[in-house]
């Protein structure tokens, strides 16, 4: 095994892959894996020549990395970087099988990186967004499930693709507008991981609401797509033998978003994507599938809105005077109607009961009298 | 879909930057940066890029700006400054230079219009990058000023300044600590090249980075404590120019923890300050200003007791002597710190040690000449005040330090000098005799120093303002009783001048200085001196006027009953109140004791002596204010300051009239003057009221009055009324009730002989001779007929007129008698007021031979007429003017009958005088100058004629006066046979016989 290593790796450098000819050795290289890739017993021969002809990694101390296990260091300099970054689009934009494109993608960006390698993929999405490139957008989402929407991983890609596109930015740029056409799969596992992100009292203890323009883009994306929810269902091209995670909806985050608004803000946007979200979830109900609303999200919109109530409780104020919280309880009501209407909700009974614990509101008490029949 | 184009750009701008690295030429093209800019809102994952790419352009204009190949040949400017000179490849390299202007703008204008995101990145991305730079490229180390200034030259530098401060103007409270933790960072990394950006931008949020500044420091400080703290103290400094504010308030609060210590850190505080202020005079002012403000008697204590904490550390411990310097270095609240270091000194040794350091040190600068900034804050006016007000302390060291402060800002600023010997001088001494000690310190000037100014114009200025208060009374209303500046100023000079006499006591002034500095005043102080005495004489007068307007008023409703009503009302003032009488009595008692002194001034500073020039209208009137004052002086209340003041007069008018003839002749003159007419009152003078013309009733003028007398049984007399036409008769003067007093006759005496005594020649009358010649002037009222001969006696008709006038001059004024007396005493200076006796004689003479008409009147011995025979005879003697047997006349002459006493005055006196002149050529002069008529001579023996009608006259009356006869004609011939011949007592017989 490690023989072949070796002399794959003699052939290698025989084919004008010399390391100071970047990021022609990277090109090569690439075309190499498509092969390597196939076999599946190569594994570790493909790691190599990723990490010591694509990323340029070295161990910090040549020989010992392995017994200190310490992080390789990548020796790319911003520039490298990206011409990496420019090589890898065009590798992605060449026309080939999905498969391969997802296996060498998977293969680039396990789920365990280096934070270079980390802050490379992450530059690298944003590029492609910026540049519209749909095949590596495909292969991104396809990562990205692998991967799981809500891992640090891929919170950190949706992170900076919010600060690129929204943070730093004037006005919302055509390209992220436009990413649900050009990338469905990837731009709802972005929703996914960019809900978390915001109005998520359990990454951080008070209620961050997303940023304007975020929001106004993620609405737009709704109301445009009603789909798009369920783009992220899409059977995944996967090589041979690979696993497929289970997919995530976005529905669940931004159900979230919609109820808890109004503790926060009282943008307009809010509404209408709470409607967005009901046209959604009927239309869910012909595809009868009830994993769209998991339980456990549910429960987090739950645990907010007691632990709101708590406080309220302490200024002595009571939960039927406080509008921001009839308003949350009215989203809420009409959402879990609709949804067990559609029949895509997990653990229906456990969550009638729970709902019953919350301060009572009208509309949800006729909801969960109306199912607990 | 795909944006190829988008992603060519990127490969290019990729290429390009990383082909192009060595090439700044190709990097700065503006289409690049263009490209580059546009990726910021295209391509946001290039942000990093960029901003990277924006570092690059950066650096290539700081390169070409440190680099020579950028500096004018001919100014050795950088380029920058001379935007169309330079040759050929500069001006190719220029866009080069300010390529950088370009991302500025851009970025600029993000940074204002953009999202919030964009300041903190741009803030963060700017001071990584300066520091960096400016890490890079600075060759030397410079003061923090001169890197300011350096850099801020170069345009991308400034730009990158001029970027963070847009940033930070838009930063939230949280990034802004963000940034202020970043900056600090930096500092920490290149502490010797980031210091100017600190300091440049701790403007932005000044006590937090002074804080922070501080803070840092002391942890420094803390665990090693030789550390240089260099960079921190620049940029304190820096800093200190326009927030000095918050500097000071950053000191409070770390001195509130330094006195209060609660972590082990705060014990540095306090020693850590102190060695900052070493690096920076500005720091250290604002720590002095911060403890100046804080300080208070309790924070003493604290301090006290914390020091031997502060003392663990060992900088500290060895810290004095830099102390020293420090408040040198002081341009505020330098004064204040030292002074409220001496008040403490008598507590603690060490602020001794401090004060005696500093001081001598202070000295030792401005003897020098070195300038420092101390000087500035002791020229300051409240500094000034504060001084003063110290130099009156009770605590010796704390005026002994304000003195000498005092003295060194004098050296530079003199008027200061003046004006702290002129306040000085004008304070009260009584309650604290040290006070003194400041001024006599100060007198003393610093020694060693060169062109140290006199004092002369600090007496110079007290004495001006003296002279304004004096001159306008009650500027100021004061309690009564309190002495007035004029007392204290004259006292306190008074003290000076005495204390320079006995020399040992005072080493510190140098006794002819003094001396000649008070005389160079003597002008200002004659005025003051004249405005008091004038004051005071007026005073005296309109006393004097009232007393015998009431007295004169007395006696005629006394004479005329029907006047009394006009009488009660006529020639009185309004009376005034009560209070203003008592006031203007206490004015009148300062002005008196204010006059007392300045002539104890006088005569301890020996003015008007012969050493001292002064010019003759200043020698005129010092002359004639010494005679008032002596007259003023006769008016106070008793005996002993009667005697005291006169005593005082006698010094000034001896020394002025011994040193200048000009001052004799005025004095006296003055003297007799006053005597005369002026102040008669005081020595015994009849007064004559005058009377208005109109208040006389008609029935007693005088023209009335004589038209009764030259009817009637007395018809046949031609003797009419004497009186003054349009008044009535004289009034009869009030006789004997008030006679002269003796104890202020004897001291006018004392006066005149004063004037007249030449001490270098005891026997020179010259003076005597003068008064006897103003006598004749100011007595006798013709001018016909003055001189000294005797004429025959039947010619004195012709003057009997004047003799008259001159008798009655006698009457009014006795003091004349006494002056004659005086004169007589100096031979020959009688001899000039010959025509006063004369005139004496005559009336005299006349008078006895009219008491011949009548019937026989027994003469009483006090009748004027005998009294007046008597002192003139007594005259006559003691002045050597008749021989020796005439001498004794005056003792026996009230035996005699009228008819007898004139006969025996035409016979004996007149003849003799008319025969033998009396004039200065009778008296021999011997070899010590002295006048002497030897009567014991044959030449000098009297004839018998004059004598044979006495020697008949008492023969007769033998029984009475045979012992007389004995006295007068045998014993003076026995005497004289004695000398001359073998055998006196045969010539005594025969002369017996005859």
């Amino acid at each position: 095994m490690s023989m072949s290593v070796e002399t794959n790796k003699a052939t290698l450098r025989k084919l004008d892959m010399k390391l100071d000819n970047y990021p022609t050795c990277a090109v090569e290289a690439l075309t190499r894996l498509e092969t390597l890739i196939a076999s599946r017993n190569k594994q570790n021969l493909v790691m190599q020549i990723i990490s010591e002809y694509i990323f340029l990694e070295r161990n910090t101390k040549d020989g010992d990395g392995r017994k200190s296990q310490a992080l390789p260091i990548s020796q790319l300099n911003l520039f490298q970087e990206f011409q990496l970054i420019i090589t890898l689009i065009e590798y992605f934009s060449r026309p080939g099988r999905d498969a391969t494109r997802n296996a060498i993608f998977l293969s680039l960006f396990g789920s365990h990186l280096t934070p270079q390698r980390s802050k490379l993929l992450a530059r690298l999405i944003s590029t492609a967004v910026s540049g519209s490139v749909a095949p590596l957008l495909s292969s991104a989402g396809t990562w990205m499930q692998q991967v799981g929407c809500k891992t640090p991983l891929s919170l950190e890609v949706a992170q900076n693709i919010v600060s690129d596109f929204i943070c730093y930015s004037r006005k919302t740029p055509e390209q992220l507008k436009q990413l649900p056409m050009v990338g469905p799969h990837f731009a709802a596992n972005f929703m996914v991981s960019v809900t978390d992100l915001y109005l998520n009292d359990q990454r951080s203890n008070i209620l961050t609401p997303p940023p304007d323009a975020l929001l106004d883009t993620l609405t737009e994306w709704m109301t445009e797509n009603p789909t798009l929810c369920q783009a992220s269902q899409q059977p995944l091209v996967l090589p041979a033998g690979a696993i497929a995670m289970p997919y995530a909806t976005p529905l669940a985050g931004l159900l979230r978003w919609v109820v808890l608004a109004p503790l926060v803000s009282n943008r307009a946007s809010y509404s209408n994507l709470h409607l967005s979200i009901l046209r959604t979830l009927q239309q869910l109900g012909s595809s009868s599938d009830s994993t769209a609303l998991p339980f456990q999200d549910l429960m987090q919109i739950v645990k907010s809105l007691q632990s709101y109530c708590a406080r309220l409780a302490e200024s002595k104020t009571s939960p039927d005077s406080d509008e921001a919280y009839q308003k949350c309880m009215e989203r809420f009501a009409q959402a879990v109607q609709i949804a067990l209407n559609s029949n895509c909700i997990t653990n229906q009974i456990q969550l009638l009961l729970v709902l019953e614990s919350l301060p009572s509101h009208k509309l949800m008490k006729i909801v969960i009298a109306s199912h607990k029949k | 879909m795909l944006r190829q184009n988008l992603l060519d750009q990127l490969k290019h701008f990729i290429d390009t930057v990383s082909k192009g690295l060595s090439s700044p030429q190709l990097l700065t093209s503006p289409n690049l940066i263009k490209l580059a800019l546009s990726f910021l809102e295209d391509l946001p994952a290039t942000r990093d890029i960029v901003f990277e790419y924006f570092a690059l352009l950066a650096e290539i204009s700081v390169q070409l700006y440190v680099s020579p190949e950028m500096v004018d040949q001919k100014t050795g400017m950088p380029i920058s400054q001379v935007k169309q000179g330079g040759n050929r490849q500069q001006q190719l390299r220029a866009a080069e230079y300010e390529s950088f202007n370009i991302v500025k703008t851009a970025l600029q204008s993000l940074v204002w219009k953009g999202p919030p995101a964009w300041p903190p990145l741009v803030a963060n991305w700017s001071l990584e990058l300066v520091a960096k730079l400016s890490d890079k490229y600075t060759q030397r180390r410079m003061t923090i000023t001169a890197s300011c200034n350096y850099w801020l030259e170069c345009s991308a530098m400034h730009g990158l300044m001029t970027l963070i401060n847009s940033c930070f103007r838009k930063l939230t409270q949280q990034e802004e600590e963000a940034c202020v933790e970043i900056m600090l960072n930096a500092f920490h990394r290149f502490p010797m090249t980031f210091d100017w950006i600190v300091a440049r931008l701790g403007g932005c949020f000044p006590y937090k980075i002074i804080m922070q500044i501080l803070q840092c420091g002391i942890k420094r400080f803390v665990d090693d404590y030789r550390c240089h703290l260099d960079s921190e103290a620049g940029i304190l400094d820096y800093m200190t120019s326009c927030h000095g504010q918050q500097l000071r308030a950053a000191f409070r609060e770390m001195l509130r923890e330094g006195f209060a210590p609660k972590k082990p850190i705060d014990v540095a505080v306090v020693p850590f300050l102190l060695i900052t202020t070493n690096y920076s005079d500005a720091i250290l002012q604002s720590l002095v200003n911060v403890l100046v403000e804080i300080y208070s008697e309790e924070m003493c204590d604290v301090i006290v007791q914390k020091s031997p904490l502060w003392l663990s550390n060992k900088m500290f411990a060895d810290m004095q002597p830099t102390l020293n310097n420090a408040v040198l270095r002081l341009s505020e609240h330098g004064a204040t710190l030292l002074i409220t270091a001496a008040k403490m000194a008598e507590r603690f040794v060490w602020c001794q040690d401090f004060l005696d350091n500093s001081l001598q040190e202070l000295e030792q600068w401005v003897l020098n000449q070195r300038n420092f900034p101390l000087l500035a804050d002791l020229a300051f006016e409240e500094t000034k005040y504060m001084l003063w007000k110290s130099c009156l302390s009770t605590n010796i060291i704390e005026q002994q330090t304000a003195v000498r402060l005092l003295l060194v800002v004098s050296s530079q600023h003199p008027h200061i000098y003046y004006q702290t010997i002129s306040q000085l001088l004008r304070k009260p001494y009584g309650q604290n005799p040290n006070g003194i000690g400041a001024l006599i310190r100060l007198l003393g000037g610093q020694s060693g120093m060169v062109n140290f100014p006199g004092y002369t114009q600090g007496f110079k200025m007290v004495l001006e303002d003296i002279t304004l208060h004096v001159q306008v009374n009650n500027r100021l209303p004061v309690p009564p009783g309190t002495p007035t500046e004029a007392f204290n100023t004259f006292s306190n000079l008074n003290i000076l001048a005495k204390m320079h006499k006995s020399k040992n006591v005072a080493p510190y002034i140098k006794a002819p200085q003094l001396n000649q500095a008070l005389n160079e005043c003597l002008p200002k102080i004659i005025q003051i001196f004249d405005c008091t005495v004038n004051k005071l004489v007026l005073r005296m007068d309109k006393d004097a006027a009232e007393r015998s307007a009431s007295k004169f008023k007395e006696q005629q409703s006394n004479n005329n009953n029907n006047h009394m009503v006009n009488g009660k009302e006529y020639g009185k003032r309004p009376k005034l109140e009560p209070g203003e009488i008592e006031e203007e009595q206490d004015d009148d008692a300062a002005r008196m004791r204010l006059a007392h002194l300045i002539v104890d001034l006088l005569n301890n500073i020996e003015a008007g002596s012969r050493t001292n020039v002064l010019r003759t209208p200043l020698v005129l009137k010092l002359a004639m204010l010494s005679v008032k004052y002596f007259f003023v002086g006769l008016t106070e209340k008793t005996v002993i300051r009667r005697a005291a003041a006169s005593h005082r007069s006698f010094a000034l008018l001896q020394r002025q009239c011994s040193a200048r003839k000009i001052a004799r002749t005025v004095c006296l003159r003055e003297l007799v003057e006053g005597a005369l007419f002026y102040h008669g009152h005081l020595l015994g003078q009849l007064e004559e009221y005058e009377l208005d013309e109109l208040q006389i009733p008609e029935h007693e003028l005088l023209i009335v009055q004589n038209l009764h007398t030259s009817s009637g049984a007395n018809s046949n007399r031609s003797v009419l009324h004497s009186g003054i036409i349009g008044r009535g008769l004289r009034p009869v003067l009030p006789n004997n009730n008030r006679s002269c007093d003796a104890e202020k006759q004897a001291l006018y005496l004392k006066a005149l002989n004063a004037c007249c005594a030449d001490l270098e020649k005891p026997n020179n009358v010259e003076g005597y001779s003068l008064v006897s010649l103003l006598l004749v002037e100011l007595v006798s009222t013709d001018v016909m007929y003055n001189g000294l001969p005797f004429p025959d006696e039947e010619f004195s008709k012709v003057t009997m007129e004047r003799d008259m006038q001159i008798r009655r001059a006698f009457i009014t004024s006795p003091v004349l008698w006494a002056v004659l007396g005086l004169i007589a005493g100096h031979r020959p200076a009688l001899c000039y007021s010959s025509v006063l006796l004369r005139a004496l004689c005559a009336t005299c003479l006349h008078h006895w031979r009219g008491k011949n008409v009548n019937k026989f009147q027994p003469t009483s011995a006090n009748d004027e007429l005998m009294l007046c025979t008597k002192k003139l005879l007594q005259l006559l003697a003691m002045s050597q003017l008749i021989p020796p047997p005439l001498t004794n006349l005056h003792i026996i002459i009230d035996q005699f009958e009228s008819a007898e006493i004139a006969l025996l005055l035409r016979e004996c006196i007149w003849n003799y005088l008319k025969d033998h002149v009396p004039s200065p050529a009778l008296f021999h002069v011997d070899n010590n100058g002295l006048h002497w008529r030897n009567t014991s001579t044959q030449l000098a023996r009297v004839p018998p004629q004059y004598v044979d009608t006495l020697r008949h006259l008492m023969q007769r009356k033998l029984s009475t006066l045979g012992t007389h006869y004995h006295q007068m004609f045998i014993m003076g011939e026995l005497a004289e046979n004695s000398r001359s011949e073998p055998d006196p007592t045969g010539r005594l017989q025969i002369v017996e016989l005859e």
